[in-house]
């Protein structure tokens, strides 16, 4: 059984039985029960998606390929060029097919407006008059759009080293792409020809007075159909009939071909075993590849990741894959997450290719030593461990690099959790090339290998599923312990009923004398228990806010140090990349990455999570669970009267009560463990998306003022990044990162007050448990209601359901 | 070194009476003054006017040896290639020899002493030079100043009593070398009279291996009709491995020969490449060559269905030929139209070209005709540059010397005439 099955039983149980007795005899348990048992909801594992980073043509679909299909194909492989344009998805699913999701038409409009704009910019510049356009009444384009083509014809020049133009470029290499089926025809293509080619997409009439040439008629026809589909927001969907080549090819066209550029998402389902245990695998586009507008799609994937397979080959780790590691902060948040989630990012590394490596080694120590010679395999287990003592080596010189580079705060720290992460990293070197020749069984190229095992291939898809199947394990662990909690509470509810509901009718004789001793007891202890609720109130409306407060400034002065650190790195950089950078708003997707945006919401994120799970959570986590350690205390004073009471008293009443109090300061001392997801996400979406406009605003501000070209240009841009930049940054960055903060801490403080609303008064609840006041014991006296209360107790109790107390394996 | 009249021999002659006779002639007037400096750079670099020099560079793994193996000798294997992480740490210069001679020239004392002491001072690039002479490898298990303090040890000729048993066979290499540069010998020759594999190992060694922290060149004289065109094929460390220092140096170096032959796999040109192609200078002859093209032409010819599939050498020409077209276009995008045309774009397949010639039974070729694989193609277009690149620095010596007009100068373009015809004579 499932722990959703689970789940569901108990919410079922909880339904039907617990709680419509709990409003008929005690109306104040349910808010705080009901509260427990809709966090049971919603949740299921969530997808994991496995991303496979690499660079073009190290062979990730070739892996990916031989994982889910043995010798056969779930994604094109092995073509030329840039090949993999778009993150395609891989799932399981019993049968076979592939959905493509489109981009909204808008899409086509941009690149056609993007190139119109600046092709009419040209034309007047060289004393031309463009024809007029005729634009359409539906024609709506973005403001990046806008802001590209604005630069580009604004300063109208073309150096090579990544200039304004660029982004106008990448538009006609898309255009060439969707209509000639190539991003590098040759002869290049003629503007005009690829803009009226766009307006036949749309069908549209031709402006330049050019007609589609025969040959590319399919292709527009097609694109037409996309951009149909995408009207319609229907996704189209191709499902797989037993030929392999029709359904490769189809789902070549939208990963690389032709309509690559008008895709929003692409997923493929297979019947694969690879994929049972729930993974998703992700094909992204391979980096390192000049002019490549794709980069984007797999920096912004990577950026989300919790799982990377990193695939390298023989040279082990490039500069181009760890420069996106490192950029998207994936490496950063496997640092500092280590081992305080059951989530955190894993990196696993696949060293491929390493086939060749063995080759060569085997055929060189052959010609040495002929028959004396170590056979292939041996050679090939001799390559594996030397690649991974090189990736591991290499991967550590990362992360001690970042360790080195970041927040003086966290340094430490770092250090230290990089020799965990080392220790943690999995790496599995393989050939999956061989192990496909091997499946494949063909006459012309016999396998070097003899079984499945010796490619280690099959040891690679085994840690693949056990990764999957252990992160569902350990997020059905915490599903089960809320299940457990929630079902504890609801029984600790159920007994204490019983025991109210045991009592015998003297018990009404004696309460009011009961209650009098009662209350001379108690009373000290409420006053203390006044003084702390005060106390703990204070703390939650003003203590904290203004240590957020303190603490986000401090933060942001480390973000400022750090920051300005991270600038005055640009002094080693080639000028023109640094003004390619300037010029477009902060990033430019090089050989040199760089992403001031990224690189300086990062420098944020980090201190903020540490303010946040390091120091404020932990202080709030404290200070509750004390409170509520406090409520246990004084009430196991009444439990300690009460023992002593001899028959007038039940002590079962209270020490119910106070079994339940123990429960929920367990309970509080988890107190915003969800939202620390929550808030990562915010602090990262918020921050980047405000620091991406301050920084873009600034540098457009400095392109426009002509400060990017003349003398002093590199000295210039220094100060601009050192100085004005810096501190643009984190004074825009400060408050939000404050306000983020103080959301957050304010819906902990909400989940607080509602853990601890449901003994307000647990002293008054004690002392209400032990002689309840008359008109309740009247009603109790009623022979015949409490015979039925008892039975739904009693019936209640029995339909618990056992299955939570199955626990984990 | 070469005994017969060589090309070596012509070539070294003309650079000396260049040197002698010609520059001092020719280096005052305003009109021979950019080709005098142009020769001058030349001499620096060469040692030699007529010889034409091409860097072989491309991202680390892509297959620059096994390209330089394969145009080299058809079976033969001389480059160290392959292996784990990064190979080439050397430039490895190629050039005529009439019989196979490796020279290594090392680099002096006192940069070895400033070496050992910016890796005991924590400098990463050191230590990992450190750790290279010392341990084999850039990674190693030991503390941050083990392989340092071993260095420095080496370099006094000592042997320190900690050092771990399987580095004392490195260690004790290293003092050697030292203790001959310590009495001045920076040179040291390996010809191949001995065996050829051990002037492989000990080219591995200083290339790519263990010596490579302490080398500053390495040459390797070859015999092959190829190079005797005087064609200087410089083989450089590949590009793109994280945590490079050399990348930049790599690029300039580069950037400044007479040629550039770019390597790239079916990926084509990618981030570093295209860097490469943007830097400039760029040399005036420019090749960009695709190899590993095997997988590709495999995952052809396996999609096919099984009843139409042909052998595997028939779906070789259309991938190269792909390939050839988007690298065109992406060289036209990247370098303006003028100088994409005047590259040169080749497919080739050198693992193909060996298995061939090397018609072993357990790895029969998959090509039944020698032209299929491009070798032979791209061999005679570098030989056919080199002897242009030759006859061109002749005839422009020779219009500057007619231009001078004295007689002395016209004496001298007489004699370089003969030497044109004589050249062209013997490649008729």
């Amino acid at each position: 059984m499932t722990i959703d099955d689970d789940q569901k039983s108990l919410r079922q149980w909880y339904a039907e039985h617990v709680r419509p007795l709990l409003e008929d005899v005690a109306s104040d348990r349910v808010p705080p029960l009901d509260l427990a048992y809709q966090r049971l909801e919603g949740q299921a594992v969530p997808e994991l998606p496995i991303c496979f980073l690499g660079n073009a043509g190290v062979g990730k679909s070739t892996l990916l390929n031989a994982l889910v299909a043995g010798a056969g194909w779930v994604v094109p492989q092995g073509g030329v060029g840039p090949l993999t344009a778009q993150a395609t998805l891989v799932r399981y699913a019993e049968s076979r097919r592939f959905r493509a999701t489109y981009l909204p038409k808008g899409r086509l409009n941009n690149v056609l407006f993007a190139l119109e704009r600046s092709y009419e910019a040209e034309l007047r510049r060289t004393g031309g008059e463009p024809p007029p356009s005729g634009r359409d009444a539906d024609e709506e384009v973005d403001e990046e759009t806008e802001l590209d083509v604005a630069v580009a014809a604004y300063t109208g020049e073309s150096d090579l080293a990544g200039n304004p133009r660029d982004k106008v470029d990448g538009y006609l290499r898309q255009a060439s792409l969707m209509i000639l089926g190539t991003q590098f025809p040759e002869p290049p293509a003629d503007p005009r020809y690829l803009m009226d080619g766009l307006r036949a997409c749309m069908g549209r009439q031709p402006r330049w007075g050019f007609e589609p040439r025969p040959e590319d008629w399919t292709r527009i026809e097609r694109v037409r159909a996309a951009v149909g589909h995408a009207a319609d927001e229907r996704p189209l969907d191709v499902h797989f009939a037993g030929d392999h080549e029709a359904f490769l090819s189809q789902l070549e066209l939208h990963a690389s071909g032709h309509l690559a550029p008008l895709i929003r998402t692409l997923e493929v389902w297979w019947d694969a075993d690879a994929l049972s245990s729930g993974i998703t695998l992700v094909d992204l586009p391979g980096v390192g590849v000049a002019n490549d507008e794709y980069q984007r799609v797999t920096a912004e994937w990577i950026r989300r990741a919790r799982a990377v397979v990193l695939v390298v080959d023989a040279k082990g780790v490039t500069e181009a894959s760890a420069g996106l590691l490192r950029s998207t902060g994936f490496l950063n948040s496997m640092l500092h997450e280590s081992g305080n989630e059951d989530d955190a990012p894993q990196l696993i590394v696949a060293p491929v290719k390493l086939d060749l490596v063995a080759n060569d080694e085997w055929r060189n120590e052959r010609e040495r030593l002929h028959d004396r010679a170590r056979k292939w395999l041996t050679h090939f287990d001799d390559v594996c461990q030397r690649i991974e003592r090189l990736v591991r080596g290499q991967l550590r010189e990362e992360l001690d690099r970042i360790a080195d580079e970041g927040g003086d705060a966290t340094r430490a720290n770092r250090q230290e959790v990089s020799e965990r992460v080392l220790a943690d990293l999995r790496i599995q070197p393989m050939t999956p090339y061989e192990y496909r020749v091997l499946l494949r069984d063909d006459e012309e190229e016999r396998p070097r290998i003899r079984q499945p095992e010796d490619s280690r291939v099959p040891a690679f898809l085994d840690m693949l599923t056990a990764f999957g199947v252990s992160r569902e394990q350990r997020l059905h662990t915490r599903a089960r312990a809320h299940a457990r909690e929630a079902r504890d509470r609801a029984r600790a509810n159920l007994e204490l009923i019983q025991e109210q509901w045991l009592e015998n009718e003297r018990a009404s004789e004696e309460a009011t004398r009961l209650r009098q001793e009662l209350e001379e007891f108690v009373r000290p202890l409420q006053d203390e228990l006044l003084v702390r609720h005060g106390q703990f109130r204070a703390l939650l409306r003003k203590e904290i806010p203004t240590q957020i407060e303190l603490r986000t400034a401090n933060a942001a002065e480390l973000a400022r140090r750090d920051i300005v650190r991270y600038l005055r790195r640009f002094e080693d950089y080639p000028w023109a990349t640094v003004r390619a950078a300037i010029r477009r708003g902060g990033t430019f997707v090089g050989a040199r990455h760089v992403d001031l945006p990224n690189e300086l919401t990062l420098r944020f994120e980090e201190p903020l999570a540490v303010v946040w799970s390091r120091e404020i959570l932990t202080i709030v986590r404290r200070e509750t669970k004390a409170m509520a350690e406090d409520h246990v205390r004084l009430v196991g004073r009444v439990v300690e009267w009460a023992r002593k009471q001899g028959g007038r008293v039940k002590p079962a009443v209270v020490e119910a009560l106070h079994d339940e109090l123990k429960l929920q300061a367990q309970e509080v001392a988890n107190v915003g463990k969800e939202k620390v997801d929550a808030l990562k996400e915010a602090v990262k979406t918020q921050l980047y998306a405000a620091v991406e406009a301050e920084v873009r605003k600034r540098c457009s501000r400095f392109v426009k003022s002509n400060q990017d070209v003349g003398r002093g240009v590199r000295d210039r841009m220094l100060a601009f990044l050192g100085n004005d930049l810096a501190d643009a940054v984190v004074d825009t960055a400060k408050p939000i990162a404050q306000r983020v903060l103080t959301a957050n801490y304010t819906k902990v403080a909400e989940e607080i007050k509602d853990a601890l609303k449901s003994v307000e008064n647990p002293l008054q609840t004690a002392m209400n448990a032990i002689v309840s006041d008359h008109e309740a014991h009247i009603r109790r006296s009623d022979a015949q209601k409490r015979r039925s209360v008892l039975a739904r107790v009693e019936a209640a109790m029995a339909a618990m359901p056992v299955v939570v107390l199955g626990e984990v394996p | 070194m070469p005994t017969s009249t060589t090309t070596a021999e012509v070539e070294q002659r003309i650079t000396r009476v260049y040197m002698d006779a010609l520059r001092p002639l020719l280096v005052h007037h305003a009109h021979a003054a950019p080709l005098c400096g142009e020769l001058d750079a030349a001499v620096a670099r060469c040692g030699s006017i007529l010889a034409m020099d091409v860097a072989v560079i491309g991202r680390a793994g892509v297959g620059k040896s096994t390209l330089l193996n394969a145009l080299l000798s058809d079976w033969l294997t001389l480059l160290p290639h392959g292996g784990v992480g990064s190979l080439t740490a050397k430039p490895i210069v190629l050039r005529h020899g009439v019989e196979p001679v490796l020279v290594v020239q090392y680099k002096d004392l006192a940069e070895l002493r400033e070496l050992a002491n910016a890796a005991a001072r924590g400098d990463t690039v050191a230590m990992r030079a450190a750790r290279v002479a010392i341990e084999g490898a850039q990674v190693g298990e030991t503390g941050p100043s083990y392989a340092a303090l071993h260095l420095a040890a080496a370099i006094t000729g000592q042997m320190r009593p900690d050092l771990h048993e399987r580095d004392r066979g490195r260690v004790a290499v290293l003092s050697d070398v030292c203790a001959a540069l310590a009495r001045g010998e920076t040179l040291r020759q390996w010809s191949a009279a001995g065996e050829l594999p051990q002037l492989r190992h000990e080219l591995e060694n200083h290339s790519a291996g263990f010596l490579s922290p302490v080398v500053r060149e390495v040459q390797l004289f070859w015999p092959s009709p190829l190079l005797e065109t005087g064609l200087r094929l410089v083989d450089l460390p590949g590009l793109g491995v994280v945590q490079d220092h050399f990348a930049r140096e790599t690029r300039a170096v580069a950037g400044a020969m007479a040629g550039m032959l770019i390597v790239v796999d079916r990926a084509v040109v990618g981030g570093e490449t295209s860097e490469l192609l943007r830097s400039s200078p760029r040399p005036p002859f420019l090749a960009v060559v695709a190899t590993h093209l095997d997988e590709s032409v495999a995952d052809r010819r396996n999609r096919s269905p099984s009843g139409t599939r042909r052998s595997w050498q028939d779906y070789l020409p259309d991938v190269a030929a792909e390939v050839r077209a988007v690298i065109r276009g992406q060289l036209h995008q990247l370098i303006g139209p003028a100088s994409s045309a005047a590259a040169h774009v080749l497919a080739v397949a050198p693992v193909e070209h060996r298995r061939f010639h090397r018609r072993a039974l357990d790895e029969p070729a998959r090509i039944d005709r020698e032209e299929l694989a491009g070798i032979v193609a791209l061999r005679e277009l570098l030989a056919r540059e080199a002897r242009a690149y030759r006859a061109g620095v002749l005839a422009r010596l020779e219009a500057a010397l007619q231009a001078v007009g004295d007689q002395e100068a016209s004496a001298h373009a007489h004699a370089l005439r003969s030497v044109i015809h004589h050249c062209a004579r013997e490649e008729s």
